[in-house]
């Protein structure tokens, strides 16, 4: 009887122990899991790129609440999405290949940059914003190439907004996956079911032909 | 100037880097003498740069649309820790009582869990052809009927592999299995090498094979997009 209670005993004290470390392997893998949200972005897979988006959002609202007093809704979705952009961006184009940061310290990071272009556009000296320690990774300066209002002319921008509306299939595929996407020509080729690259390559040309007299230029 | 085939090739490839160095040495002594051929360049650059740029304002755009539901954003509100101590201490006791008492799940259970057809992505556009009803039929979850669709395009490869991906569907594993297997020995399929691969050890699973299952698993190689849900599986058939 003995012999039986203090081998059950050990049973749940040796389940128990590899439950705790279960639970802390799970903790581990979800606090540095930067590698898997790197795929994710790269893949484009949308679902999960999706996911990230609205799990990372409460605690980034609760930071400009709590860092800058940010009470207007509309404001915290705005720096909200631009700073995810601007991070989905920097992965998917390979600005960043790996982080040695949590991912959502890095999102914080940009988003003390977004604040402060944010307070620049509500006619604000930069100055107001409190709390303005400087970003903590050195990537996060590549903030103003995702959104720099001076790279590209407005008038162009909707130039291009209507000829792309106007452009039609397959051209907007072609441009997209190319320009977007950043495929070969030999994967377009087989996703838009032309024979061949050469095939590909020739209507690429003639959609940005297309696009061109579109914008009137 | 006219701008050529050759010529927006060429625009590509200086944007893109992928110029040697003496044909990039080449490009730049054209731009900075020939005032036609830089005009052209500002042209396209700003062209291809907007489009580009159109992208971001594109998916910012859509992030509109990813918000969280109402329902999302209340519970994540009123959650408190005495609350994630409770529903982590239901947690545990759930964990125990599963692993006490259930047994391992079975190879229909498993597959059920971790197959889900993939996306449509071939852009259907232009004429109404076969493939594009069976497609459409797919993206309806209409699988029976694709399949009757697919069957008469499969002069088209990429036909093959929606036809195995509505075998799996419907639970057909034999045809599903052998039409994977065709898959992967098509080289103008290679795109969807990775996603057959995966689901090929699933419709194993499915069959009730899980040592087909298992090696097919344990092909998948670290740099595919699959390799973690394989071995995710791999461990669940332990």
């Amino acid at each position: 009887m003995v012999v039986r209670l203090t081998g059950g005993k050990s049973f749940i004290y040796f389940y128990a122990l590899n439950l705790i470390l279960r639970l802390l392997f799970l903790f581990w893998c979800h606090q540095v899991d930067n590698k898997t949200t790197i795929a994710f972005i790269k893949n484009q897979d949308e679902r999960l790129v999706q996911q990230l988006y609205k799990s990372l959002k409460p605690k980034f609202i609760n930071w400009l609440r709590g860092q800058y007093g940010m009470k207007d809704l509309a404001a915290q979705d705005e720096i909200y999405q631009r700073s995810f952009t601007v991070l989905y961006f920097n992965i998917k184009r390979d600005k960043i290949v790996d982080l040695n940061a949590r991912i959502e310290t890095y999102l914080f990071g940009i988003g003390k940059m977004v604040v402060k272009e944010w307070w620049r556009e509500q006619s604000k000296n930069a100055t107001d914003v409190q709390n303005t320690d400087e970003p903590i990774l050195s990537e996060i300066d590549l903030f103003g190439n995702v959104f720099d209002p001076s790279a590209i002319d407005e008038t162009l921008r909707l130039q291009l907004i209507k000829a792309m509306s106007l452009l039609g299939e397959p051209c907007q595929s072609i441009l997209r996956l190319y320009y977007w996407d950043e495929n070969s020509m030999e994967a377009i080729a087989l996703k838009t079911g032309y024979k061949n690259e050469l095939g590909a390559k020739k209507k690429k040309y003639l959609c940005l032909m297309k696009l061109k007299e579109l914008m009137g230029k | 100037m006219e701008p050529t085939e050759i010529l927006f090739e060429l625009f590509d490839g200086y944007l893109n880097n992928e110029l040697t160095s003496e044909e990039r040495v080449e490009f730049e002594d054209k731009l900075n003498n020939d005032p036609a051929f830089s005009a052209e360049f500002e042209d396209f650059k700003a062209m291809t740069s907007g489009l580009r740029d159109l992208e971001i304002r594109t998916f910012k755009d859509n992030l509109t649309h990813w918000e969280p539901t109402e329902s999302e954003n209340k519970s994540a509100k009123i959650i408190r820790w005495p609350l994630l101590v409770a529903v982590a201490a239901l947690a545990i006791i759930g964990f125990v009582l599963v692993n006490f008492t259930t047994s391992q799940p079975s190879a229909a259970e498993l597959f059920a869990s971790n197959f889900e057809p993939y996306d449509n992505v071939i852009t259907v556009r232009g004429e109404v052809s076969t493939l594009d009803k069976g497609l459409e039929l797919y993206d309806q979850k209409k699988y029976t009927e694709a399949i009757e669709q697919f069957k008469v395009t499969t002069s088209d490869a990429r036909a093959q592999f929606y036809l195995a991906e509505s075998y799996l569907a419907v639970n057909d594993f034999k045809a599903a299995i052998s039409g994977y297997e065709t898959i992967l020995t098509n080289a103008e399929l290679s795109v969807f090498h990775e996603i057959a691969t995966y689901h090929l050890a699933l419709a194993y699973l499915g069959n009730e094979d899980v040592e087909g299952c298992e090696k097919i698993l344990n092909s998948i190689q670290s740099e595919s997009s699959y390799f973690e849900s394989a071995q995710d599986l791999l461990s669940d058939l332990k």
